[in-house]
């Protein structure tokens, strides 16, 4: 979070139509700095430690429902089974 | 007879002391933590490889804070310690977490559960403060200790209490620029406060100190304060803040960036998952879960410490994270327990006594500004993750005849959004309450709710999983 706060002053927009927002709280309670990694993985920004080479969505991806490793399985299955 | 199993959420000064005195008397507890390391808010420790000292980090509770890390270091081996994790619900006996690193479930059947949950920024909305660049009264203080960073260039804080005037205090002394301190306390504090405050004199001179202090490197202080507005564009974030002052008259602050906050506010929600009793505080004007003076809740095996209880500050969590524990163990009849809690008993919550007195004269002194939910306009937002004004809320019970917090919560959302209440759920009481005309024990509180944080979904499958 203070990486990308260190570079402007928002983290991502309000889906709410109120405008630009940058955290709240810092201790992880008002869930206002979700950012997203590039697989759709939502991010606390707050409590994320930055990484080398790590990229940042300031905004969900278009299909927003992160594919996790247990759903791919899941997914998986159930095509070979139709 | 094997041995029980006693579970602590929360490793901050309640969470820690708790888990010593339980392996001082030879358990193993286990202890969860949502954060990466120890030390909870107040004594967060920085990340690794940051190098600033204690005294720097931790100014006059430098050595506080060392000997919570140090007891926490020398416990590690005889605890199951497990980070990252959030204790999401409770049910019959079981507290159920999920650690997010590994996405790794656990149904955890407790013995006793001490839950040492702390608290949050306590806020009352002014309109604009959805805006980029405000921020809580602790998040400005986080910024500083575990980043070394300001929330802006030219800082203003605003709200009442302690934090308003430390975390500024730390501020300056850090070399950041603060433009003003805006209290929201009346200029003279009530009489009935001093008994209270006098009763923890060292505090209160080093109160008087940090004002002194802010004054003297040219902060503007002003008390008793009503917010009017914070100023500022909605792609550009806050350009600056419009308040009243003590006179009426109206004084306007430029900065890039705003702290705020009204005291603390107990994160409750387990206490509320397992079924406590709750009751209204009249003083503080919020619902706390009703313990004994040992911390034990109204559910048999379950004990509450610190500030997610009684907001007693730090200190004060030390010793009832400690006392919650003994009492445990002496009502788990372990031997070892109970001759402690018969030895220190008296001492833990003579000490706790007191605290409570300085706490009710804080609470007198530096009052929760409920007036000021009356006064917000329609347009101003309370509820920040969904955008939820005012003047939605008062629609809901001028029109829709609510009269309950939870019942406007399921017309107008209010408290359902991704904080699931933290930030807005006493300040939509409030403006309940006044715009109906009733009393704010009446408008009651909003329902925990599990989970207590947003998590995925297939968390739970894991579990399942975990279990079989």
């Amino acid at each position: 979070m203070v990486a990308m706060l260190g570079q402007g002053r928002k983290l991502r927009q309000s889906e709410f139509g109120d405008g630009a927002r940058a955290g709240f709280c810092l201790m992880g309670a008002c869930q206002d700095c979700w950012v997203w990694d590039e697989t759709g993985q939502r991010l606390r920004a707050c409590t994320t430690v930055v990484l080398d080479g790590m990229t940042v969505r300031t905004a969900p991806p278009e299909q927003y429902w992160p594919v996790t490793a247990d759903l791919q399985q899941h997914l998986a299955a159930s095509e070979a089974g139709s | 007879m094997s041995e029980p199993t006693v579970v602590v959420v929360g490793t901050g000064p309640a969470g820690v002391r708790a888990a010593e005195a339980l392996v001082e008397a030879g358990l193993r507890p286990i202890l969860i933590d949502e954060g990466l390391r120890d030390g909870g808010q107040i004594y967060r420790r920085q990340p690794e490889g940051f190098k600033r000292d204690y005294a720097v980090l931790y100014g006059s509770e430098a050595s506080k804070a060392h000997g919570l890390h140090q007891t926490f270091e020398a416990l590690r081996q005889h605890v199951d310690y497990r980070s990252e994790t959030l204790a999401w619900n409770i049910t019959q006996g079981h507290l159920h977490t999920v650690q997010s690193s590994q996405a790794r479930s656990d149904e955890i059947a407790f013995d006793a559960l001490i839950i040492c949950s702390g608290a949050t920024d306590r806020l009352m909305p002014v309109q604009g403060w959805n805006l980029a660049g405000c921020f809580s009264l602790g998040a400005s203080q986080i910024a500083l200790k575990a980043q070394a960073c300001s929330i802006g260039s030219r800082v203003v804080f605003l709200g009442s209490g302690p934090l308003l005037y430390l975390v500024a205090s730390q501020y300056v002394k850090a070399g950041a620029k603060v433009v003003a301190v805006l209290d929201t306390a009346p200029l003279i504090p009530p009489l009935a406060s001093l008994r209270g405050l006098l009763s923890r004199p060292l505090l209160l001179w080093r109160g008087l100190q940090m004002m002194v202090q802010l004054k003297r490197a040219g902060v503007a202080l002003l008390k008793g304060v009503k917010p009017l507005r914070i100023e500022g564009r909605p792609d550009q974030g806050v350009s600056g803040i419009v308040v009243t002052d003590a006179g009426g008259r109206e004084r306007q602050f430029s900065a890039d960036a705003l702290g705020m906050g009204w005291h603390l506010r107990a994160e409750s929600q387990l206490a509320d998952l397992a079924a406590c009793e709750f009751s209204f505080e009249p003083l503080s004007r919020q619902w706390l879960p009703r313990m004994d003076p040992d911390g034990r809740s109204s559910q048999a095996g379950v004990y509450l410490a610190g500030d997610g209880a009684r907001i007693l500050g730090a200190d004060g969590a030390e010793a009832a994270g400690r006392l919650a524990a003994l009492a445990a163990m002496n009502d788990l009849q372990l031997p070892a327990g109970r001759v402690q809690y018969q030895l220190e008993r008296d001492r833990l919550r003579q000490q706790l006594a007191q605290m409570d007195q300085f706490r009710q004269g804080l609470a007198r002194a530096f009052p929760w500004p409920h007036q000021q939910a009356e006064s917000l306009p329609d347009a101003a937002v309370v509820c920040r993750c969904e955008a939820i004004t005012a003047g939605e809320l008062r629609r809901c019970v001028n029109e829709l005849g609510s009269r309950e917090l939870n019942h406007v919560k399921a017309f107008s959302r209010v408290g359902m959004g991704r904080c699931q209440g933290r930030y807005c759920g006493h300040a939509a009481a409030e403006v309940i309450a006044a715009v109906a005309h009733i009393p704010v024990e009446t408008v009651g509180r909003l329902r925990g709710q599990a989970p207590v944080k947003p998590m995925l979904m297939n968390a739970c499958e894991v579990s399942s999983g975990a279990q079989s």
